[in-house]
Formats: structure tokens, C-alpha cells, sequence
């Protein structure tokens, strides 16, 4: 595998714990600006793979390449977005967006509400600044998390199942929104998430991880914006289930 | 019908105690009780107007409070600091909590006899006991909140690239205070209670000795008065807690303002 060249090179990384083997000498190339969505069974080091990604934990051999440099520890280029919003709830809407600029320390603090107010804007919560986070609906919470998460606009953005706790409406408001956002501001995502057709409309491919490696890897070329009902995506979503289901 | 319906609720906890003092007064002016043990409100009412007039009442009151305010400072500072030293480290912890632990099950007050001894019945021994009631409830509630923020918010807090101070100022501090503020709470009833006991057993000087004086010249106006005050102080004590407590929580769904 090729060293160098932009985007992300995840070469021959394992994950153990104690005895328990996670990832398995798992290789990946990823372009800078690819949606990627990531499937798998419960259990089989989906969340384990993006603490990796984000630096969070360290691989126990291998190593993560993003642009020519090899990754160690926390890195303001990557911001990730869990199944929990994750907001401080001892801070205002507009204060916990402005934390997502927290790395860059050249700016006044007016300068960061202002755009923090600006973000707010674009997630669809003008208005709501001065709140607090326990006032909001869950997908409103998640609408400040991802705010916070692109507000500082990122090279790499890692969604550990962030739409999991919503209801099935507010799912595809997100969907928009995430599509959107990627589409203007071209980072590179990384979705996990266990609804495959969540998985299937919104990522240029898809990767089922299995045994601690891609156990497949596949390239979704169908045209956007995908409709949830359209035959190719529900063929799609159905080749990739039984696939999931054939082992065990 | 609404408005008539509150102004009754307001009025109705008022009722028994404004018709226990009114009977009492009665009882006491009419001797149906002893008025020598059960002086009338309005006999307390006037015999605390003369001790405010001499003076004798604020210096005693003084002195209490100092005492009261100086002993929170020093031990619920202590408590403070050690809980925050050992909740955010676990070296620290496992060397230091077990020992605070077992020495929590020592009943503060039982120590009375050796401090007398050891310390004598001066401003120390107060501040000591004092300190030592309000220490306690503080550690344990502050090291309790900050072991028990949610890790998921330090992790993102990591993830948005804040450095230690920060993740302490940001995170962990703001999350440990509801926790801190119910150790606070505990502290100031058990700071009223040493106090009174330390002043009672122990003192020449504050309002529990102001009590224990009056026994011997069997004054219960002025025995009731200090009991009176105690009360008044505690219920203060407790109001501004809750306004600070209010104000530096309000982001609390607990505090939220009810429309
Ligand atoms: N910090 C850890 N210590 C020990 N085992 C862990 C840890 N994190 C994850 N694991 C184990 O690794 C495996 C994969 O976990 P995870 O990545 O969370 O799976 P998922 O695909 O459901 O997100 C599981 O068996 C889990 O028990
Ligand atoms: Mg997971």
C-alpha cells in the first residue's frame, strides 16, 4: 500500500483487549471527502475502530495515516459525534457550539458566539442560542452536537450512531441536514450506525466490518438524493442483511 | 375563585403555630401554666428588646456567628480541597480516603472531653469542633461529584482539544456542584448543631452560653430567646445556601423557571 497521498490510510491496525482481539490487522484508504458508513453486528468493534480514527485510543499495532501524517492522540482535524449529544448542560446552546472552537485560540470570545450563532443557523435552531440544552428535543440536541462538530469545519468527521435514540421522522430531518452539511463543506465522514438503509442513502460506500476486518466493501454509486423507497436502495439494503446474517 | 384559592393556601401553614403562640400567650398571662417556666411570647418578645438595647444580645450573637462562619471556612475549605484532591486523583485517593473514611465514623461530638483537655475551652476548641462537623459532609459530597461526572462529557471535552485546567473549569468543577451544594447544606445544619453543643458545654461567650447562663438564674425568656435565635440562624443559613444554590444552578432542570 501506497505511504502517502491525501486522504486516510489506516494501515494493518489491531485492537486487543487483554485477550479479547477487536480489529484484526484491518487496512483501509479512504479519499478525502468520502462518505463512508460502517455496518456490523453489535459487538464487533464499530465504536471500538472510530476511538481509533479519533484518537481517543491507541491502536495496539499499526498506525492511522490522515494527509501524510501519521496520527497520534487528539487532533483538532477530527471531531466525533456519539449516540448522546454530549452538551454541557451548564452551558448555553450558543456557548456549548462555541466550545467546537475551543482549538482555535486566536479568536475573541465575540468572535465565536457570533459564528457559533452562525452555525446555529445552518443546524436549523436560529433563535434558540440562549437556551439551555435540557429544553431540546433529542433531535435538537443533536443538531447542537453536530453544530459544535462542524463549526470548526474538519477534515474528518465520526458519527458513532448518532441517530440511533431518535424517532424515525427526525432521523430523516438529520439525514438532510448531515447530507447537506458534507455536500458544503466536503469532510470526510465516517458513519456507524445499525440501520442499513440509513447506512445505504447516505454514503458513497459501505463497509461491513466482521471478525475484527471488512469483511465487505461496497461502493455505492446509486444518484443522490437517494430515496428511501427507490428498488435499488431496498435491493441494496436487502443483498447487504443477508450478508450480515450469513455468518453465525 | 383561582386568586381566592392561593391567597388561602398562603394563609393555611400559618394557622397552627399564630394559634399555639396566641393559646400560649393566654395560657401564660392567665397562670394556667407556670409563667415562671413558661414565660409568654410577648415577656421573650420584651425581654430580647432589652438585651438588643444593652448590647448584649449583638455580642453574643457576634460571636456565634463568627465562630460559625470561621469553622465552615475551615472545614468545609479542608473538605473542599481534599475531596477535590482525592476525586480527580486516584494515587491520592487510595492513600488518603480509607483513613478519612474511618475517621467519619467517630461521632464529632464525642471528641468534646479530649478537646477540653487538649485544647481548653478557648475560641480554638470551638473553631476545632466547629471545622470538624462541617468537614466532613463537604468532602464526602465534593469528592462524590466529581467522581461521578459523566465520563462522556470529559471524553468530548478531550475530543474538543481542552487541556487540563479547562476540562477542570468546564467539566468536572460545574458538574460536581449540585453534589457540592447538598454536602453544603448537610454542613451548615451540622455547623448550628456543633456550635450550639460547643457553646453550651463549653464557652463563656456566644449564644448557647447566653442559654446556659440564664439556667442559673432560671431566666427560661431568655433560655427560649436563645433557642429562638439558633432556629432563626439555621433557617437563614439554609435560605442563602438555596439563593446561591439557585443562582449558580440555574441551568438545572431542577431549577428551571416554571412558567
Ligand atoms: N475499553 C474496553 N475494554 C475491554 N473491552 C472492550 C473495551 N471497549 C470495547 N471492548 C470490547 O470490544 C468489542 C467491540 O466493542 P465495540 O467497538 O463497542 O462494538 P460495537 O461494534 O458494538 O460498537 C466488544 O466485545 C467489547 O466488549
Ligand atoms: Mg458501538
Amino acid at each position: 500500500m501506497e505511504q502517502g497521498g491525501s486522504g486516510l490510510h489506516v494501515q494493518n491496525i489491531s485492537k486487543r483487549f487483554g485477550t479479547v482481539q477487536v480489529l484484526e490487522e484491518l487496512e483501509l484508504s479512504v479519499n478525502q471527502g468520502e462518505f463512508i458508513s460502517i455496518v456490523g453486528r453489535s459487538g464487533c468493534g464499530k465504536s471500538t475502530f472510530l476511538r481509533l480514527l479519533a484518537g481517543l485510543d491507541e491502536p495496539t499495532s499499526g498506525e492511522i495515516v490522515l494527509n501524510n501524517k501519521k496520527m497520534q492522540g487528539i487532533n483538532p482535524e477530527i471531531r466525533v459525534m456519539f449516540q448522546e449529544s454530549r452538551l454541557l448542560p451548564w452551558l448555553t446552546v450558543v456557548e456549548n457550539v462555541a466550545i467546537g472552537l475551543n482549538s482555535n485560540r486566536s479568536l475573541t470570545p465575540a468572535d465565536r458566539t457570533k459564528q457559533a450563532a452562525e452555525m446555529l443557523d445552518k443546524v436549523g435552531l436560529k433563535g434558540r442560542e440562549n437556551e439551555w440544552p435540557h429544553v431540546l428535543s433529542g433531535g435538537q440536541k443533536q443538531r447542537v452536537s453536530l453544530a459544535r462538530a462542524l463549526i470548526s469545519r474538519p477534515q474528518l468527521l465520526l458519527l458513532d450512531e448518532p441517530l440511533g435514540a431518535l424517532d424515525a421522522f427526525t432521523r430523516l430531518e438529520m439525514h438532510q441536514l448531515i447530507y447537506n452539511l458534507w455536500e458544503e463543506q466536503q469532510f470526510t465522514a465516517f458513519l456507524v450506525t445499525h440501520d442499513v438503509s440509513e447506512a445505504i442513502s447516505l454514503a458513497d460506500r459501505l463497509l461491513l466490518l466482521e471478525n475484527g476486518n471488512v469483511a465487505l466493501d461496497q461502493e455505492i454509486t446509486l444518484k443522490r438524493p437517494r430515496k428511501r423507497d427507490d428498488r435499488l436502495v431496498s435491493e441494496l439494503e436487502k443483498q447487504v442483511i443477508d450478508r450480515v446474517m450469513k455468518v453465525h | 375563585m383561582k386568586l381566592k384559592n392561593n391567597r388561602l393556601d398562603g394563609i393555611l401553614p400559618w394557622v397552627l403555630p399564630v394559634a399555639l403562640i396566641i393559646f400560649w400567650q393566654l395560657a401564660s398571662t392567665n397562670e394556667w401554666i407556670t409563667s415562671r417556666l413558661f414565660p409568654a411570647p410577648t415577656v421573650i418578645v420584651q425581654t430580647g428588646y432589652e438585651l438588643l438595647v444593652s448590647g448584649i444580645l449583638l455580642h453574643h450573637l457576634g460571636i456565634s456567628t463568627y465562630r460559625a462562619i470561621v469553622g465552615l471556612m475551615i472545614g468545609g475549605g479542608l473538605g473542599f480541597i481534599l475531596g477535590l484532591l482525592n476525586g480527580l486523583s486516584p494515587l491520592a485517593s487510595k492513600l488518603l480516603d480509607s483513613t478519612i473514611q474511618m475517621i467519619r465514623n467517630v461521632p464529632h461530638l464525642a471528641l468534646i472531653p479530649l478537646i477540653i483537655i487538649w485544647l481548653g475551652i478557648g475560641e480554638t476548641a470551638k473553631l476545632f469542633l466547629v471545622s470538624l462537623g462541617v468537614f466532613f459532609p463537604i468532602y464526602v459530597n465534593t469528592y462524590h461529584g466529581i467522581r461521578t461526572v459523566d465520563r462522556g462529557l470529559i471524553e468530548m471535552g478531550k475530543v474538543y482539544g481542552l487541556n487540563s485546567w479547562e476540562l477542570f473549569k468546564k467539566i468536572i468543577l460545574p458538574g460536581a456542584l449540585p453534589s457540592i451544594f447538598v454536602g453544603l447544606r448537610y454542613a451548615l445544619g451540622l455547623m448550628w448543631l456543633t456550635l450550639i453543643v460547643a457553646e453550651t458545654i463549653a464557652s463563656d461567650s456566644g449564644i448557647g452560653y447566653m442559654a446556659m447562663n440564664a439556667r442559673e438564674f432560671m431566666q427560661t425568656d431568655v433560655i427560649i430567646l436563645s433557642i429562638t435565635i439558633y432556629a432563626l440562624l439555621g433557617k437563614l443559613a439554609d435560605v442563602l445556601a438555596k439563593i446561591i444554590e439557585e443562582i449558580t444552578l440555574k441551568w438545572h432542570p431542577s431549577y428551571a423557571k416554571k412558567k
